[in-house]
């Protein structure tokens, strides 16, 4: 997720709403870039939002942290829990070391009966803190005590030791100690916290330590990483990768910067090349399209000249009539200007007949709009008014209301309604007997889109030819080039739709395409 | 030459701005002018009569050269002029084989027009002068005998008169007065009118009329 950024393109033709949804890219609005012409990827860089995210060095030492800890506790948990029992051991051992040393001496002292010698000796006994309370007695009972007047509560060990008569054979009395390891416990837990404390220092040191040496040799190298890759112009084999980094020998780090920059570079001119190659095959198609444009007003070139003449006669008759009329000297001003209007209205409906043909002909680019392919249908009628180059018979429009818009190019369609038209036109030329009739209709498809049927009852083509007329340069036709269809095809599947023939039952030809219905925005 | 009454002008023409102009230009040089949208009207005004037509080639519903068709049964309508907007060769040899008079460009001179409308009017005149005569002849033959009938068929053969009175079974006096009668109902001065007569009613009324010229040089 670092830096997470992908090229994306808004599309209509190739928009594909459940991609983004799948992906987790989620596209801002400024990603939807419509691509122009169409067809083709703009490369625009699409800014994805990207999700906040932790620094793998914190997290890496945060439990690193906690894993040193927890052991180092433990650790320490059974040193002191072994070192315990060793104390508790010494301690014992010293306390019992001492009371049988002074025996003697106490002995000694109850046999003199000097109970402040027994009760110096005791004190000293219980100096060490183990020893809470320690009592001679002899046969009469207590002679000294010495520490607390009661018997203490916590008390973990009280033993007996017998006192006997320096000769050594008779008892004279008894020594009761009381002893208590309070104070080694307590002396552990000192230890122990003192233990945890350093241990707890050390490691947060030495985490800092690693928590910079990581940050300053690799964690801020792959940030800047994944902001540079970021920012790679998927166009720009010049745009690289570089880490700032001091002189060094080549480690990990810079195979990665390499690798980046290696793929990026490959990226980039695979991509570079395959603009090339698309925007030359555009070219060519494009080229190719004008071709094909030219050959189809070509073939309808009868008609045109038909439509253009009607203004200009028009016209000339307007002028030879004012020239007669003002041979006459008495002649009102008001026909002349009649006259006059007339011509500049008809001068300006030959202008726009060239000015239309000029945009059908002419060198352009693909400009996709929202398109009603009735409206379209009823354009292209009124500029190549196909109907006056029949010499017999008729073309019918029946147009299907309400049709969703398609998106295309609009003189690309006009340019396959004209071929599709002429080409019936064409082919009920071969049997002029006949009582031609050219229906056109469009419809709605199945699955929403549109569909324009073009037939004519000619002669048909025969069925094992049918696949091969929208193969280039396949033509029927003494003086035809093949290109037509052909043209017609490649653009109706460049609109996503698809282009079909088929012989009709009562003979002749039914040609038609279907384009989708362009998404709703 | 002019059969009474001024000439009209038929134009038929679907395009409401070349119509206008056109009705303009032929007024304005002093023709009458009788216009109409399309073929199908001009059809129903039933146009006879001195004049011509100037005809659009290309017009929806019924074309140009549907309507030439359509009047070439007619008899009496007046010669067309093609004027089209672009006359394919095939149209044109198509247009002249059925009878046009001329073929325009809609883009021609008013020049080229007038000349054209001058020798169509020339023609509609001769058109109907000839069909007048026509018509006197059925007139006048209509007005002969069966009798009258033989005699004329053999006459217009150069037979001699006895020759004929033999093959009736009359006498040559009474193919005489017959020979009389018919020179005098058909209103022909010799023989040779006579025969140029009979070849011209030939396909109006199925008269047998001998091939021409008369191969017999005898004469009367």
């Amino acid at each position: 997720m670092l830096g997470g950024r992908e090229v994306a393109c808004y599309c209509p033709l190739v928009q594909d709403a459940a991609f983004f949804r799948r992906s987790r890219i989620r596209p801002s609005k400024t990603t939807m870039v419509p691509c122009q012409r169409g067809f083709q990827a703009t490369g625009s860089m699409a800014d994805m939002t990207t999700e906040k995210h932790s620094s793998i060095t914190t997290s890496t030492l945060y439990r690193v942290t906690v894993a040193c800890l927890l052991m180092f506790s433990l650790i320490s948990v059974l040193t002191v829990l072994q070192e315990r029992d060793s104390r508790f051991k010494s301690a014992r051992a010293e306390s019992h070391s001492n009371v049988t040393q002074n025996l003697g001496a106490i002995s000694q002292a109850l046999w003199n009966y000097d109970v402040d010698g027994i009760k110096a000796i005791l004190t000293g006994l219980t100096r060490s803190g183990i020893i809470l309370r320690a009592e001679v007695s002899d046969a009469g009972g207590a002679v000294a005590v010495i520490g607390s007047d009661d018997i203490p509560q916590n008390v973990d060990n009280v033993w007996l030791a017998d006192l006997a008569a320096p000769n050594g054979t008779q008892k004279i009395g008894s020594l009761r100690v009381y002893e208590s390891y309070d104070k080694v416990r307590h002396e552990l837990i000192q230890t122990t916290t003192t233990l945890v404390v350093s241990e707890l220092a050390k490691m947060l040191g030495l985490a800092a330590i690693l928590f910079l040496l990581i940050y300053r040799t690799i964690t801020r190298h792959l940030v800047t990483l994944s902001d540079q890759v970021g920012k790679l112009q998927p166009d720009d084999l010049n745009s690289n990768v570089a880490l700032a980094r001091h002189p060094h020998l080549p480690d990990e780090l810079d195979a990665l910067a390499d690798a980046i920059n290696l793929f990026h570079h490959q990226r980039a001119e695979e991509r570079l090349g395959r603009q090339k190659a698309e925007s030359e095959a555009r070219q060519r198609l494009d080229e190719l399209a004008r071709l094909g444009r030219v050959a189809a007003v070509q073939s309808l070139s009868g008609s045109i000249a038909h439509e253009l003449n009607q203004p200009l006669g028009a016209i000339l008759n307007n002028a030879e009539a004012a020239d007669i009329l003002l041979a006459n000297p008495s002649t009102d001003a008001g026909p002349i200007r009649e006259i006059l209007t007339d011509i500049r209205v008809e001068a300006r409906r030959a202008g726009d007949i060239i000015a239309s043909l000029r945009a059908l002909i002419a060198k352009r680019s693909v400009t996709m709009s929202l398109l009603d392919l009735n409206r379209l249908m009823i354009e292209t009628r009124d500029l190549v008014k196909w109907d006056t180059l029949m010499t017999s018979g008729s073309v019918q429009l029946d147009l299907q209301a309400e049709l969703p818009r398609v998106r295309g190019d609009r003189v690309q369609l006009q340019q396959v309604i004209c071929n599709l038209v002429a080409n019936a036109l064409e082919a009920l030329e071969v049997r002029p007997s006949t009582t031609g009739l050219v229906r056109i209709e469009t419809s709605r498809t199945k699955d929403g889109g549109v569909s324009v049927m073009i037939c004519d009852n000619g002669p048909g083509i025969p069925d094992d030819q049918l696949p091969e007329i929208f193969n280039p340069f396949h033509t029927t036709k003494p003086g035809g080039t093949g290109i037509g269809l052909w043209i017609s095809h490649m653009i109706v599947e460049q609109h996503g739709g698809k282009l079909e023939a088929k012989n009709h039952d009562d003979g002749g030809v039914c040609l038609s395409f279907s384009l989708p219905a362009a998404l709703a925005k | 030459m002019s059969p009474g009454g001024q000439p009209v002008i038929h134009i038929v023409d679907d395009d409401d701005a070349f119509r206008k102009a056109t009705i303009r230009l032929v007024t304005a040089k002093g023709y009458q002018v009788a216009a109409y949208a399309s073929a199908e009207e001009f059809l129903a005004a039933q146009v006879t009569g001195y004049g011509c037509i100037l005809l659009d080639m290309r017009m929806p519903g019924l074309s140009g050269l549907q309507l030439q068709q359509q009047l070439a049964e007619r008899p009496g309508c007046p010669p067309i002029i093609f004027v089209t907007g672009h006359g394919s060769i095939p149209m044109t040899v198509m247009a002249m084989k059925a009878g046009a008079e001329d073929f325009l460009s809609k883009t021609a001179s008013a020049e080229t027009l007038f000349a054209a409308i001058t020798v169509a009017l020339q023609r509609s005149a001769i058109c109907l002068k000839e069909e007048a005569e026509l018509a006197e002849l059925r007139t006048n033959f209509a007005q002969l005998t069966p009798r009258e009938i033989e005699v004329f068929q053999q006459v217009i053969l150069g037979r001699l008169n006895k020759q004929i009175a033999f093959d009736l079974g009359t006498s040559e006096r009474t193919i005489k007065a017959h020979r009389y009668q018919v020179m005098s109902k058909m209103g022909a001065k010799s023989v040779q009118q006579l025969v140029l007569m009979a070849q011209r009613i030939k396909p109006l009324t199925g008269f047998t009329a001998p091939p021409s010229p008369a191969p017999d040089p005898i004469s009367l």
